[in-house]
């Protein structure tokens, strides 16, 4: 039996530079066992501390993903062509703190003391805004600002207010809730 | 250290100020030896990611499966992938590192509302050590000679 298994380039240092490696074995499973004891450190590349499939790996036998098969112990025949093809994403993590409050101080330039800045935030970003004391006066703006919300829209919020040319102090380190 | 040819990383900018609401994303391609890789030309790609595109990129794995089949046998190799920030910064995100390949070059590109771009590349040399900078150089006003030379070979 021998199944033809295809190694992206990150992994062939471990294969001797091969893009094409042969080994055998009757499911997913076994053919990640048999081309560790051919390649050693091949399975621990792909696979977690549990066995599974590492999320950034995906495993095709001949055209189909084998998480749509019957994932590790799809069955695998003679002449089958194996490839391991990177998971290609990227992002803010799902699991990205949600409820995380920042508190700033912010100091409007003398031509934005005018523009209702907060409520556009507010608007603009998924945030929640509570100004938690301000001093304005025709010349300058200060304030503090609490903002709530999921992390990548609280740096972006914050990132709009510079771009506004406000500037912006942390008053504290975040809270996670 | 990354080689990108000036046409080349002109085209990537392009592609990513043409899209300000969804994160844009591509192959890049060319010759790697050893920590040396030469971008010859890109491979655009459509943003599958389900959700939040403006702050997420995912590869169809088939469009992956499929390149990687072409260039078997080929002097070509994939040697990472570029992906747009939208008004955000070059640095790879938790969500980037978590799911990066080592050894691959992650090109990352930013566009700010004013139309400015700035851009880095990123590499994994280990998951323990996570991501760097990765050396980049963009060559020439013109394609270079090898460039040249892997279109002859499509």
């Amino acid at each position: 039996m021998s199944i033809t298994v295809r190694i992206p380039q990150p992994l062939r240092k471990l294969t001797n530079g091969l893009s094409e490696v042969s080994s055998s074995g009757q499911t997913a499973k076994e053919l990640l066992g048999n081309l560790d004891q051919q390649y050693a450190g091949l399975k621990e590349r792909l696979c977690d501390e549990t066995g599974a499939l590492r999320r950034f790996v995906n495993i095709y036998v001949n055209d189909e993903d084998i998480r749509f098969l019957q994932d590790l112990d799809t069955p695998l025949k003679d002449g089958d062509l194996v490839s391991i093809v990177p998971a290609i994403a990227g992002g803010v993590e799902e699991n990205d703190p949600k409820n995380i409050t920042r508190k700033i101080y912010l100091t409007f330039p003398h031509k934005q003391i005018q523009e209702p800045i907060v409520w556009r935030l507010a608007k603009k970003f998924d945030v929640i805004t509570n100004i938690r004391g301000a001093s304005v006066s025709e010349e300058i703006g200060l304030m503090a600002l609490e903002l709530k919300g999921g992390t990548t829209d609280i740096e972006r919020a914050i990132s709009y207010l510079k771009e506004l040319g406000v500037k912006v102090e942390p008053i504290e380190k975040d809270v996670i809730e | 250290m990354l080689y990108v040819p000036h046409n080349v990383i002109e085209q990537i900018v392009a592609l990513c100020k043409a899209d300000q609401h969804a994160e844009v994303c591509g192959v890049l391609i060319g010759q790697w030896r050893g920590s040396e890789k030469r971008v010859g030309r890109i491979v655009h790609v459509e943003n599958v990611a389900q959700t939040h595109r403006e702050t997420r990129y995912r590869i169809d794995d088939r469009v992956i499966l499929a390149l990687e089949n072409t260039l078997q046998g080929l002097a070509e190799e994939i040697l990472g992938f570029y992906h747009s920030h939208l008004n955000s910064s070059v640095t790879p995100s938790q969500h980037d590192t978590a799911l990066a390949w080592e050894a691959y070059s992650y090109l990352i590109v930013t566009v700010d509302r004013s139309g400015g771009e700035s851009y880095a590349s990123w590499v994994m040399e280990s998951r323990n050590i996570g991501f760097q900078k990765e050396l980049m150089k963009v060559i020439g006003g013109e394609p270079t000679a090898e460039s040249l030379d892997t279109r002859r070979e499509e």
